[in-house]
């Protein structure tokens, strides 16, 4: 573990500088794939920032809402730059809407720009892993296999080690057999590359959010991404009487 | 000279009834392996490991106050409790220690204990703060920082939101504005 990075009489929060470079990895490594497909390559950036923006203002919003009282009490904390008071899941979904309102205002196929992002995005997911284990965040049950690392007072699954090693696996088989650009495919493989790593390591995971007699929600949400994936490569698979050869 | 190459069609490997058939046999294997996985009771009851993290038991310490009396952390178990570690010279603090004031004669009759943690200072200049704020909760003198050590403080101020069984449920490093410090209290009191 490695929360801060000390610089000079500075010390730096590892996590969100891992974060904030992940996140321009996507947008560059984004930029430079959409030119190839045809997009503008502004267009990713555009898109990066309203989504970003956007997420959080929504997320704020919705922290206020939470806690109301607080709010008219203090309405300027609405503007606060602290990143601790917003409600992360809505700024997510939120974060994506927006994305997706602009790609439609903007014409941009969504099966082209995501295809696009795939290859930053499994590098962004690697770095986020790592950061993750950095700032001991995301961190596994305790375990005694072998290669156990000593993590909050107990030895645990490495889980965020598991991730980075899928997220770097999962670049060896997206580009190992690259399949067609620009139809969305690489976007389907990626979530569910991304959902089969989390049903699995989530198994492993210590500080799971967890519903009805202790299952975990995060396995649910993986499962059902697989089975979306899944349908979503369907969709672009022949049927087998397609595949039957005429007589 | 040219050679020509006959590509034989061979049939999809990947049809779509195979991707059915996946999908079905994933959401059998993925639910087996849910289930398997589950957290088990024992590991859902109160954390015994002390961690200075949410999720964790919070690390007990001994303190001594303004009046030089010890004040131990597990002596308020049942009790929500915030920890506040301060200094006079640190802007934030004084930013947001109104509110943490407020906040605290709001909830102090159902039980909460507010225990700011001063990092090193000397005892008459920390008195003549608590004055100046009108703070009526515990203030706590952490000359040798050794308990800013355990809970790896790495910013002033940082506070620690503990609930009655002794579990950290958050943690802010940095100042908060009011509204947050509201927020955060409400959210420690309903979380009793």
């Amino acid at each position: 573990m490695l929360p801060n990075i000390p610089l000079g009489g500075l010390s730096l929060p590892t996590k969100p500088l891992l974060v904030l470079l992940g996140f321009y990895f996507v947008l560059w490594l984004g930029s430079k794939s959409a030119e190839s497909l045809g997009i503008d390559g502004d267009h990713v950036w555009n898109w990066g920032f309203m989504s970003a923006v956007g997420g959080l203002v929504l997320g704020r919003v919705a922290y206020a809402l939470r806690y109301p009282q607080a709010y008219l009490n203090s309405p300027l904390s609405l503007f606060s730059p602290r990143l601790s008071a917003f409600i992360p899941s809505v700024a997510l979904i939120g974060g994506l809407l927006i994305g997706y309102v602009y790609l439609y205002r903007k014409r941009i196929p969504l099966g082209s720009f995501v295809d696009a992002l795939v290859p930053g995005l499994t590098l962004g997911w690697a770095i986020y892993a790592l950061a993750n284990f950095m700032a001991g965040d995301a961190y596994g049950a305790p375990s005694n296999v072998p290669w156990a690392v000593n993590m909050w007072g107990e030895m645990r699954h490495p889980v965020q080690l598991y991730e980075m090693a899928a997220a770097l696996l999962t670049t060896l088989w997206l580009f190992g057999r690259p399949a067609p650009r620009g139809k969305g495919i690489w976007g389907w493989k990626l979530l569910l590359a991304y959902s089969l790593t989390h049903l699995f390591i989530d198994g492993f995971r210590g500080d799971s959010y967890l519903i009805m007699n202790g299952y975990r929600l995060s396995q649910f949400l993986a499962l059902g991404g697989i089975l979306l994936a899944l349908w979503g490569l369907s969709r672009h698979a022949p049927s087998a009487a397609q595949t039957r050869p005429a007589h | 000279m040219t050679t020509t190459t006959r590509r034989k069609e061979t049939p999809a490997l990947w049809t779509r009834e195979r991707y059915y058939f996946f999908m079905a046999l994933t959401l059998i294997v993925g639910l087996t392996w849910i289930i398997i996985t589950r957290v088990p009771v024992s590991a859902r009851q109160t954390p015994t490991t002390q961690a200075p993290r949410p999720g964790f038991l919070a690390p007990d310490f001994e303190l001594p106050d303004l009046e030089g009396n010890m004040v131990k952390l597990s002596d308020f178990r049942g009790h929500p409790v915030v920890l506040n570690f301060w200094a006079t010279w640190c802007p934030p603090c004084r930013a947001e220690m109104p509110a943490i004031v407020r906040e605290y004669n709001r909830y102090q009759d159902e039980g909460l204990i507010v225990l700011g943690i001063n990092q090193a200072e000397d005892p008459g200049k920390v008195i003549n703060f608590q004055r100046q704020y009108n703070m009526t909760f515990p203030i706590l003198l952490d000359t040798k920082m050794r308990v800013a050590d355990t809970y790896r403080i790495r910013a002033l101020p940082t506070t620690f939101f503990i609930t009655p069984d002794g579990t950290i449920i958050d943690k802010v490093e940095g100042g908060m504005n009011s509204a947050m410090v509201q927020a955060r209290f409400k959210h420690l009191m309903e979380a009793r």
